[in-house]
């Protein structure tokens, strides 16, 4: 299973990951030897086997629905870079017409590779 | 007074809560040993001193106004930097990381701390617990106490190196592919995963959740059993953490019993050293001298083990990893010009290479077009490999196998290959995917003079009679007594 480093760009855009030309093709010949040892996985006959969903008996768990007290808000800003009046302060998010046109922006193409 | 870093942590918490040594001089003897191997191991990422020496008089002001403490008390337990502890930095051994300050603690130092355990210091761990020799920290390799020039395994390579060395008694890891019980091998000591849900991952920094497992090490089994002990049992702020009473832990080896003990077809074969497997072989003729009886298992389907696990983790922490992106905690890119550009560029700037190698790889697997061949794929293999062991328990109490393939490697040695790296996981993984407790005893000495580490892997929630056979074994191989790292 051989990776483009298209394909490489397109993926570090999906995880958001701004990547040097040398590390997309460090990366390329990793993931092609990588992929190529996952692809085992094809000969193993999984014919009525189910998925794990989750490990073990129990499924999942759930506690009493009871109101308790969270973390002092204060507390959980104080480790960002940078905060305000109790909020999480962040750059512009929505950006002018054309000024940013970042790749892997858009709220609709998380899921597709790029071609 | 005996040397309180020369005592198991039994023994040194007996002595500290009959008075006759103080929390405070059990914490500066293992500061002093910390301090002087330090700069040929580096198992540390902080050890702050004054504040350990401050929590050890607190824990002595218990004893003194009549508090009943565990059997721990005022035993030093470091701590692997990827399990959150109040106030003090933790960076899971990433720049991405590097300043936070948690404002709470995880369970299970919450856990060690109400014991009147020392939680001593955060050890190096690989990045995001990403690797099987800590050369991956973004702080620092760490080296392995037997031989600077080797990695001590990892990624909780720190905690492993801390125990092996002296400079703690006890210490955490987590263990999601073998991070615990391969680097407890390769320094010669014992590690251990419990059973998925025994002990809660709550503030344990997430790389693949349903294969985490926070872990202790320890030099013996009795001393791992107390430790585990203190740290599992039911969790509300962990929804996957079991509502299993844990069960008694003492008196291990202590009635006569049979046993019977699988050791899976093909495991002593290709693949692993020949002293390797030389000293397994002789601890399985220890096992049966310890009342066990020989039985041979297969795990057809643990081939595909190591295959599976890579897939299964990486999907799973390029979810759990997207958390970092500048917005909540450590570092941030410098005058970003949008929210896109601070996330490209914070993750960029913060994580190392095998960091972003394990993103790509589960960004690809999760993907549009790929995610039914390898993730749903791997789903069901997972649940074949879990099915080995059901049908394997059926015929013996515990399955046994090398930890690893080969003694500590060389500094180096495999950081440029992230398969052969992998591919060192082999025996450990198949634990994780079924989640299974299992644990790994040292043996005996390779070619190298390097520790080899043997693994018995137990019944779900088994953890009992796994720690049963564990103390039996470890009787008859003597170990602790025969060896210790040269300094």
């Amino acid at each position: 299973m051989a990776v483009s480093e298209e394909e490489v760009r397109g993926l570090a855009r999906l995880a958001c990951l701004d990547l040097s030309d040398a590390e997309v093709a460090s990366m390329t010949g990793h993931l092609t030897r990588l992929l190529g040892y996952v692809e085992l996985l094809q000969r193993i006959d999984v014919a009525g086997a189910p998925e794990t969903t989750h490990v073990g008996d129990a499924g999942l768990l759930l506690r009493e629905d009871v109101a308790r007290p969270g973390y002092p808000r204060a507390a959980m800003t104080a480790g960002a870079p940078a905060a305000e009046a109790g909020l999480f302060e962040v750059p512009r998010v929505i950006a002018s017409r054309g000024a940013e046109a970042t790749p892997g922006a858009s709220d609709h193409d998380d899921d597709e590779l790029a071609p | 007074m005996s040397d309180p870093t020369r005592l198991s942590a039994l023994e040194l918490g007996r002595l500290v809560r009959a008075r006759e040594i103080s929390a405070e001089e059990a914490c500066r003897a293992h500061l002093a040993r910390a301090h002087e191997v330090e700069a040929s191991l580096h198992a540390f990422l902080d050890l702050p001193d004054a504040r350990l020496l401050e929590e050890a008089r607190a824990i002595d002001a218990r004893i003194a106004a009549g508090e009943e403490l565990s059997p721990l008390a005022g035993v030093p337990v470091a701590i692997k930097d990827n399990l959150v502890t109040k106030d003090q930095p933790t960076t899971a051994g990433s720049r991405i990381l590097a300043g936070w300050r948690p404002p709470y603690d995880a369970t299970a130092v919450a856990r060690l701390r109400r014991a009147g355990a020392l939680p001593f210091g955060k050890s190096n761990c690989d990045e995001f617990a990403m690797g099987s020799s800590t050369e991956h920290s973004a702080f620092g390799q760490t080296r392995n106490p037997w031989d600077p020039q080797r990695v001590p395994g990892g990624s909780s390579g720190g905690s492993a190196a801390a125990v092996a060395s002296r400079a703690a008694t006890l210490a955490l890891g987590s263990d999601t592919g073998g991070s615990v019980r391969q680097p407890a091998a390769l320094c010669g000591i014992v590690g251990m995963k419990p059973t998925y849900g025994r002990v809660s991952r709550f503030g344990l920094i997430a790389f693949a959740s349903s294969l985490d497992h926070v872990s202790p090490f320890a030099r013996s089994v009795g001393d791992i059993a107390e430790l585990l002990a203190v740290i599992a049992g039911p969790d509300p702020l962990d929804s996957t953490c079991s509502q299993e009473p844990v069960p008694d832990f003492s008196r291990l080896g202590a009635e006569a019993r049979r046993f019977r003990f699988g050791v899976v077809d093909g495991a002593l074969g290709e693949g692993v050293a020949p002293d390797v497997r030389r000293e397994v072989e002789s601890a399985i003729a220890a096992l049966e001298r310890a009342g066990g009886e020989r039985v041979e298992v297969a795990l057809p389907h643990a081939e595909a083990a190591v295959a599976t696990y890579y897939v299964v983790a990486t999907a799973e922490a390029s979810s759990n990893l997207a958390r970092y992106d500048g917005v909540r905690f450590g570092h941030r890119a410098t005058d970003p010009v949008s929210v896109q550009d601070m996330m490209m560029r914070t993750r960029a700037e913060g994580f190392g290479a095998e960091v972003k190698r394990r993103i790509l790889l589960g960004t690809y697997v999760l993907s549009a077009g790929y995610h039914d061949a390898y993730y749903r794929r791997a789903n069901r293999v997972r649940s074949l490999i879990t099915g080995d062991f059901d049908a394997a328990f059926a015929s013996c109490d515990v399955v046994v196998t090398p930890t690893t393939p080969t003694t500590a490697f060389r500094l180096g040695e495999k950081t440029s290959d992230p398969l052969a790296m992998y591919l060192s996981d082999v025996f450990t993984v198949p634990a994780n995917l079924a989640g299974l407790p299992g644990i790994s005893l040292p043996c005996g000495l390779g070619d190298d003079a390097m520790p080899v580490g043997i693994q018995l892997v137990g019944r779900r929630f088994g953890e009992r009679d796994l720690l049963d056979i564990a103390t039996r074994l470890e009787h008859e191989i003597g170990f602790g007594t025969k060896h210790a790292p040269p300094r």
